[in-house]
């Protein structure tokens, strides 16, 4: 797949799993390998990128003695998931457009 | 591998590499790593399960230094930008099927596919201990775990610790006065709680009170001010430590594992030791009876040095040590950095590098110095042994060796 096609894809799955409830690093990891395979160094720069544009919120847990940084979705990334959804709705327009000229 | 091994591997590689946000990167897989070892997985599957630092490295790449060039930078400002629709409608052709795909199943799988993992949130309230009649106190010890803590000095006459505990938690901290010596101890609590705002932990000690100080924390940071002490020591595993303006009695001790140190205004009439394996140290207008700094890929920055011995080594950064005036020995060690100085006296020099360079100026004539200089493939500007009284060496392997005299 296009990478600048796939990072968008990724963004938009990052958001949509954080749309559901904050988490973490290794929690974000296990709700996304169920459906698009994502490597931990995969997902660093998604997360940074993400907290640069303010579309995700991060913050600092103490758990069993540590710190774990949760990741809490931004109003600007519920609206970013509408943006990419709309996106996609024409792209799905012009690939039944492509598909329907060749079968013609 | 271990954890500890592969974060100071992964450390070097990022420097190496240019890349920005090191520390940032490090603390994520550490959590990663930990999270890992959590549910049950070895700490050397934990780390096999990352995959290798060089595929780490890469796709780190998004973030890089402005040191690259206008077209470098370009492309990674590219890279992180959003999709664009106009490039999108451009592929579409080759990659409509894949995205209506994982569109799908991502509508599809939002719907109770996720567990939630909130954490509680808690308030936290805060307390001020007050050690009454504390002229007797000779020992302090702060153990905290994340919390930053902060020495400062005060004009009031007893010593006081202002903490915040988590509401429904009061057995969170533990405090102990014995007279003599007293003891602060945060616990852990099981479970997840978030940390909102300002929860510091802060210690006041009169100005005119000395007391031995021993501050350790996990992942908090600890700052030290403007004050006197029989004995120094501060410890942390990835917080920052910082201690300006104080003297002490005995020596100052000073140790974290990732995070950076700033010794500045010290004063200890014994050795002044610190250490940071991952982090940077950075020490400036210190005296004391010797002073040791060591870092493994951290760099070591150095000045305004007055001591017997300076003692300083890292394996990949680079040492800087000026305007310093030793009595006796400077010993300056890297593997793959550089050692560099400006105007320092001694009596006895070593510079000691593998593949970085020796470069600096050392205070004196020429006539002054026996010179040792040893390269395998680099150059030096040494070229003859000289016979004075002050000794220096200077070696390394790959890179070159410039040395001059400044009267």
């Amino acid at each position: 797949m296009d990478s600048q096609l796939r990072r968008g894809i990724l963004d938009a799955c990052v958001l949509a799993v954080l749309e559901k409830g904050e988490s973490y690093g290794y929690q974000l990891i296990k709700d996304l390998n169920a459906f698009i395979d994502i490597t931990e160094s995969t997902l660093y720069p998604i997360l940074k990128r993400l907290e640069q544009t303010n579309m995700l919120y991060v913050y600092t847990v103490e758990h069993s003695g540590r710190l774990r940084k949760y990741y809490r979705i931004t109003d600007e990334g519920r609206s970013k998931i509408d943006s990419l959804l709309s996106e996609w709705e024409e792209i799905i327009k012009v690939y039944k457009f492509i598909t329907e000229e060749r079968n013609k | 591998m271990k954890k500890a091994e592969f974060l100071t591997k992964l450390r070097q590689a990022l420097d190496a590499a240019g890349v920005a946000n090191v520390d940032s990167i490090i603390q994520y897989y550490d959590e990663l790593i930990y999270d890992c070892m959590e549910e049950g997985i070895s700490e050397e599957n934990a780390v096999a399960s990352l995959g290798s630092i060089e595929e780490i490295v890469k796709k780190s790449g998004g973030e890089v230094k402005p040191s690259l060039s206008y077209a470098e930078r370009i492309t990674a400002l590219n890279d992180s930008s959003n999709v664009n629709k106009k490039k999108l409608t451009g592929i579409i052709c080759v990659s409509a099927l894949a995205i209506i795909a994982v569109a799908a199943m991502m509508i599809g799988f939002t719907k109770g596919l996720f567990k939630n993992i909130v954490p509680v949130n808690l308030n936290f309230n805060e307390e001020t201990y007050v050690a009454t009649e504390s002229s007797g106190i000779t020992t302090l010890e702060i153990n905290e775990f994340s919390h930053k803590i902060y020495v400062y000095a005060t004009t009031d006459k007893d010593i006081s610790i202002r903490y915040k505990i988590p509401e429904g938690y009061p057995d969170n901290v533990k405090i102990t006065n014995t007279g003599s010596s007293l003891v602060f101890e945060r616990r852990s609590l099981s479970g997840s709680f978030t940390m909102y705002g300002n929860t510091d932990t802060e210690v006041y000690i009169p100005q005119n009170m000395v007391v031995k100080l021993e501050a350790k924390n996990t992942s908090g940071g600890i700052v030290v001010k403007g004050l006197d002490f029989i004995d120094l020591s501060l410890e942390s595993s990835s917080g920052n430590i910082q201690a300006d303006v104080a003297k002490s009695l005995g020596g100052i001790t000073m140790k974290t594992t990732s995070g950076s140190i700033k010794a500045e205004n010290l004063e200890a009439a014994e050795a002044l030791i610190i250490g940071a394996s991952s982090g940077s140290i950075n020490v400036t207008d210190v005296k004391a009876d010797r002073v040791k700094a060591s870092a493994s890929s951290g760099a070591i920055k150095m000045s305004e040095v007055t001591s017997k011995n300076v003692d300083g080594d890292t394996t990949s950064g680079t040492i800087h040590l000026e305007d310093s005036a030793i009595s006796e020995k400077i010993d300056l060690t890297t593997t793959s950095g550089g050692v560099k100085f400006d105007d320092i006296s001694a009596e006895e020099f070593e510079f000691k590098c593998t593949s970085g360079s020796v470069r600096g100026s050392v205070k004196g004539s020429k006539n002054d110095y026996t010179c040792r200089v040893s390269t395998t493939s680099g150059s030096s500007n040494i070229k003859e042994a000289g016979s004075g009284s002050k000794l220096l060496t200077a070696s390394t392997t790959s890179g070159s060796v410039n040395i001059t005299f400044n009267d």
